[in-house]
């Protein structure tokens, strides 16, 4: 009757999977999960870069070579990673008459400078409250900004052959009240021609014009940053660069080889010029930016590698599940001939067809998810560049690979098993659930697993155990890692105990019902562990984050509180947006009878050892209002001229302790010697690393931005409060906290962070509650006559109901409580081996703590729904009669 | 108004109960309009032919099946037409239960599985009276087993226990003893007896076997869904006879 098909085991493997849909489904969903955000994740960085590939191209189209400035040695590479905060860091830059230099050579057809810094937009909201009629009371101030991007202020050229900005509405800027805004800005925060509108640029802010709206190479703005274009002269006035420009573009003439041109500008000037190709330079440009999507990109892949890794438990529990609700059928083969090796083939070739399914389904999902995250940055106004989607096969082959790969693996030992189905099992009747090897081997192998991970782990915190090539923290994520695995072995071998504990608990609230079924998930211990362990990885990796954001947070909190002796502190609101705080302001404070202390911070970068430094120059009060502790030398020698003060871990890098000479490359002043004469610690995050006493320097008294202020008053009232605010707020850009201030500050950062962890790991939750269902649907299955028989003896559907959700939620809180717990015990071992780097306090949030295995048990009672509805359905008849 | 009020004693009767299986064509019809009245503290047995419908009967009558017409009613209330929720409720607390196999929860020792209805429902169990079943049925020793840890026979009788735990107004029993051996078989048909005469319970059970029936009071004899005859107080050779009779036709 096959024999007209040569192969009928794959012809029933294919009808098998056309007849359950669902089964594909189910088995298959963690994969479709993983692989969708795989691809969703590849599909959006490659869309972007090639984006931003055609951004740059389009930037210098028409463009055929890009002069720079040769930077300083030891500034080479520090630009765009200053990291601390507005640092006024001393670009070199081109002076104007180099743009003619260049014009004049026969072979250039046109040269134009560039000029490029912070310029920051300021909407002025409604009217404060304020109690004093006769004063006019300030207005509040509004940074404007798109997204998280930064704000720039630019020379607006419309140099004829290659424009980069172009006109949407209105005319180019001509003088100097004149400013054209970007067309993102101009239509997220409804700013049109003919408007005024305030910028900062440099100290002081100014009102302008908008002349006109433009856009960047078809889109709205290059990143998202805001962009005030200027005229060519008030651009290098506002950006610090009068007579001066940050590059310089060049077209050659159409008969002249350009490599031969670029060798001639070079010539000019070789020494402070650096010239490249425009494709170099746009590529260049177009790299940084990848390199950040790169990060992003990362990240995607790492929670989609979780979601992957949680999927494998998954299909491979609901393999076995449905393979043992198949034993009649497969035994039925094996009795009417089939070998054990075709009956493995037999599922193997099953596997293979979900998994190509799956990840098919997989790739569709992450087309979706991609076109919605996109859709979702735009809403955000992120303003990444306008482009088609892109799918690359080698990402749609990759997913595929890695749906197949692993849904085959983890199909390998459940066909293993069903392939030992024993023939004689098609005649017995009942359903019967075979008995698994010895929990007690697995115990001991996952407990000796875990002790190596232990040995590893806990040799870094009681430093018995140093293990070589690898650094304190990776041997203990490496131990942590072990470990991990070692309890997914032992977890099958603790679950009669674990459910034991809270056994009595549970037959107190639900009576038989709990009893029922906390009886039935000991009833098939390997298959309740494996369920909860799907939920563990999740619920580990989410306490990891919950407590070490909330020790991050308590720590912050200590910090400060500890460290911060000032009343206020004052700083620029957005280190992106701001260049610093005008000098005026601290001026503006003194005068206050009530400001009793004040010290000022300014930092530059300087060379030392052929390597940028930051040099901060502090007031003698700095000590008085921000907590540093002595390690050599004393505050007194440090306020003697031509002296240094180094930060502890500086010293202890470089070398040097009190007496050294210190030779530092001051930009515009060139060497200058110092003695070191105070080593100190400066307990929150230092403004710089090398010190000198604001009044000694010279050289820092020319800056106009300072980039700390902490000032005391003699008493906080309301009204000084007030009166304080209404200083500040005539400096936009600048922001002043308190104690309570910086404290909310940093803890808002943190649970932005931590929100977007749990959003991402809500994932791995979802892929768990898959499993759940699946388990539950077989217990159920399996007890399709003792449901009947508790139905038939008086137990009402909503009980039978209540069991399996009952059930269900032991299975959650195991997997909850293992995972919750691993996942503190390994945030505190995290934050034990980074004590050293001054993390010291260790903080569990209760709240969260609860909050998640309270999600968990309800992501559990969700799960079972489906099961609960079809066991609370089922027919008792048919559950009792025995023929 | 219930046509049988004359009978004080009658607990449950079938009025005109008809049982149809399946769709038209091939449709059987299991039950015929059968009108019978079970009397309280009886034990009844219902025999007949493979097929005859005694199972069916017994379903419907015990409320795990729903007649296709007609109408059963407990005392003088119609069950017929209560929903599941209500039917569930009358099988927990009125009525008690024997199957011929897998009647006892394998997680819960026999003592659990004894007072389990009363524990479904949220009660504290009699225990002056469960400890009497139990010690009718022979089983005080075994209380703290599981039922894998049982024979065949205890499993029954625990069973039984389970039934009458409630003090129940019916137990249904459907081929109790059909899976023990002879030995095991008559313990626990003694103990039901027992629990009749000495409990006062009622007993209505379905069985092939003649010597089964012959520990009851009354045995009906059904075939194709009809009843076939109706004998009080028989001995095994009258049904022997009865059974001989019912086939060979
Ligand atoms: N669920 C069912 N579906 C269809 N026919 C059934 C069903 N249950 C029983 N029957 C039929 O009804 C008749 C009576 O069955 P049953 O009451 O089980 O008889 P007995 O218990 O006397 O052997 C038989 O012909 C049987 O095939
Ligand atoms: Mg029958």
């Amino acid at each position: 009757m096959f024999g007209f098909t040569k192969r009928p085991l794959f012809l029933i493997a294919w009808k098998n999977l056309k007849t359950y849909p669902v089964r594909i489904f189910l088995t298959t969903s963690s994969i479709i999960l993983g692989v969708a955000v795989i691809i969703a994740s590849n599909i959006f960085s490659e869309s972007n870069k090639s984006a931003f590939d055609n951004l740059f191209i389009g930037i210098y189209e028409g463009v055929d070579l890009v002069v720079q400035p040769i930077q300083e040695d030891f500034a080479q590479g520090f630009s765009g990673d200053g990291g601390q905060g507005p640092v006024s860091f001393e670009v070199k830059k081109i002076p104007d008459e180099k743009i003619q230099e260049i014009q004049n050579l026969p072979s250039v057809k046109a040269a134009w400078g560039d000029v490029l810094g912070y310029a920051q937009y300021i909407k002025f909201g409604d009217r404060k409250d304020c109690h004093s009629l006769s004063e006019e009371c300030p207005r509040e101030t509004i940074l404007v900004q798109n997204g998280f991007a930064p704000t720039f202020g630019a020379a607006w050229d419309n140099n004829p052959y290659a424009a980069q900005w172009s006109l949407v509405e209105g005319k180019p800027p001509t003088n100097i009240r004149e400013v054209v805004m970007d067309v993102l800005t101009a239509e997220n925060h409804d700013f049109a021609v003919g408007d005024k509108v305030t910028v900062l640029a440099g100290a002081t802010p100014a009102t302008f014009t908008i002349s006109g709206i433009a856009e960047f190479a078809n889109v709205g703005s290059p990143g998202g940053a805001t962009f005030a274009l200027f005229d060519f002269t008030t651009a290098q006035k506002l950006l610090d660069s009068t007579g001066k420009v940050d590059l310089i573009n060049v077209v050659v003439e159409n008969n002249y080889d350009v490599n031969e041109v670029k060798e001639q500008i070079a010539s000019l000037d070789s020494e402070n010029l650096n010239v490249i190709n425009a494709q170099e330079a746009a590529a260049e440009q177009a790299d940084s930016i990848k390199q950040g999507l790169d990060f992003f990109n990362t990240i995607l892949n790492v929670f989609a590698g979780i979601a992957i890794f949680v999927g494998a438990f998954i299909i491979q529990n609901t393999f076995r599940i449905l393979l043992l609700q198949r034993t009649k059928e497969l035994s039925l083969l094996r009795a009417l001939g089939t070998s054990k090796r075709q009956i493995y083939r037999l599922v193997i070739s099953e596997s293979l067809f979900m998994s190509i399914v799956g990840s098919g389904l997989g790739i569709g999902l992450g087309i979706g998810l991609a076109v919605a995250v996109k859709e979702g940055l735009q809403y955000f106004e992120f303003g990444l560049p306008e482009g088609p989607l892109v799918l690359t096969t080698e990402a749609a082959l990759v997913g595929l690979a890695i749906g197949v790969t692993v849904t085959i693996l983890s199909s390998l030992l459940p066909a293993r098993k069903a392939s030992q189905v024993s023939p004689m099992e098609a005649i017995r009747d009942s359903i019967s659930t075979p008995k698994g090897k010895s929990l007690f081997i697995r115990l001991i192998f996952g407990t000796l697993i875990s002790t190596i991970g232990f040995g590893m782990l806990f040799g870094v915190l009681f430093e018995f155990l140093d293990l070589p090539t690898l650094s304190s923290l990776q041997q203990v994520g490496f131990g942590a890692g072990i470990i991990f695995i070692g309890i997914s072995v032992i977890t099958p071998s603790i679950t009669k105990p674990f459910v034991f504990i809270f056994e009595k608990f549970y037959n107190l609230i639900f009576g038989i019902l709990g009893k029922l079924a906390t009886e039935n998930s000991k009833r098939t211990p390997r298959r309740t562990a494996s369920t909860a362990s799907a939920l563990m990885i999740g619920l580990t990796l989410i306490s990891l984050a919950n407590v070490i954001t909330t020790s991050f947070k308590a720590q912050a909190e200590t910090l400060i509180s500890e460290v911060i002796l000032a009343d206020y502190q004052v700083s620029a609101a957005n280190v992106f947006a701001s260049p610093g705080i005008p000098t005026g302001l601290s001026e503006e404070l003194l005068e206050l009878d009530e400001v009793t202390k004040l010290s000022r911070t300014r930092a530059t970068v300087v060379g030392y050892n052929q390597r940028p430094l930051i040099l901060g120059a502090v007031d003698e009060t700095v000590f008085d209002l921000v907590k540093t502790d002595d390690i050599e030398g004393s505050r007194e020698g440090f306020l003697k001229k031509d002296t240094i003060g180094i930060l502890k871990q500086t010293a202890e890098r470089e070398g040097l302790s009190v007496g050294d000479e210190v030779l530092l490359t001051i930009p515009e002043e060139g060497e200058k010697g110092f003695t070191v004469s105070y080593i100190f610690d400066w307990t929150t995050q230092p403004p710089a690393e090398f010190f000198v006493l604001l009044e000694n320097s010279s050289f820092f008294s020319d800056e106009s931005l300072d980039t700390e202020l902490y000032f005391n008053v003699y008493e906080k009232t309301p009204e000084l409060e007030e009166k304080i605010n209404s200083i500040v707020d005539g400096y936009p850009g600048v922001a002043i906290r308190d104690e309570d201030g910086l404290v909310e500050e940093a803890n808002n950062q943190i649970q932005l962070l931590l929100n977007v962890i749990y959003g991402f790991l809500s994932i791995s939750i979802f892929v768990a509650l898959f499993g759940i269902t699946n388990t539950l649907s077989l217990s159920v299955y399996e007890r399709t006559r003792e449901i009947g028989l508790m139905r038939a003896i008086g137990t009402y559907r909503k009980q039978i109901r209540r069991m399996i959700f009952i059930e269900s939620s032991i299975i959650a809180i195991f997997g909850a409580a293992l995972g919750t717990g691993l996942g503190i015990f390994f945030a505190w071992s995290l934050i034990q081996t980074l004590a050293d780097d001054g993390f010291t306090v260790f903080s569990v949030s209760i709240s969260q703590t609860f909050l998640w295995i309270g999600i968990s048990i309800i992501a559990g009672v969700v799960a079972a729904i489906l099961p609960a509805i079809r066991a609370s359905r089922q027919n008792i008849l048919e559950a009792i009669s025995y023929e | 108004m219930h046509p049988n009020i004359e009978f004080m004693n009658v607990i449950i009767s079938a009025n005109n109960l008809t049982k149809i299986y399946g769709e038209k064509e091939t449709s059987v019809t299991a039950l015929d309009n059968i009108n019978i009245n079970f009397n309280e503290m009886q034990f009844t047995a219902i025999m007949g032919p493979s097929g005859s419908g005694k199972s069916t009967l017994l379903h419907c009558l015990a409320g795990l099946d729903r007649p296709s017409s007609g109408q059963i009613y407990l005392k003088d209330s119609d069950i017929s037409t209560l929903n599941d929720k209500q039917l569930t409720k009358i099988r927990r607390d009125s009525f008690g239960f024997v199957f011929q196999a897998f009647n006892l929860i394998p997680t819960l020792t026999a003592e659990e599985n004894i007072t389990l209805p009363a524990s479904i429902a949220g009660k504290k169990p009699d225990m002056d009276w469960v400890k009497k079943v139990v010690e009718t049925v022979d089983i005080s020793d075994r209380l703290t087993h599981r039922p894998n840890e049982l024979s065949g026979g205890q499993q029954q009788r625990v069973a039984a226990a389970r039934a009458m735990a409630t003090k129940p107004e019916v137990i249904f029993a459907d081929e109790p003893s059909g899976n023990l051996d002879s030995k095991s078989s008559k313990e626990l048909l003694v103990f039901m007896k027992s629990v009749v005469e000495e409990l006062n319970q009622t007993i209505i059970m379905v069985t092939h076997d003649p010597y089964a029936a012959s520990f009851a009071n009354r045995v009906v004899m059904l075939k194709d869904g009809k009843i076939a005859s109706d004998l009080e107080e028989p001995t095994q050779e009258e049904i022997i006879s009865e059974v001989t009779a019912l086939s060979d036709i």
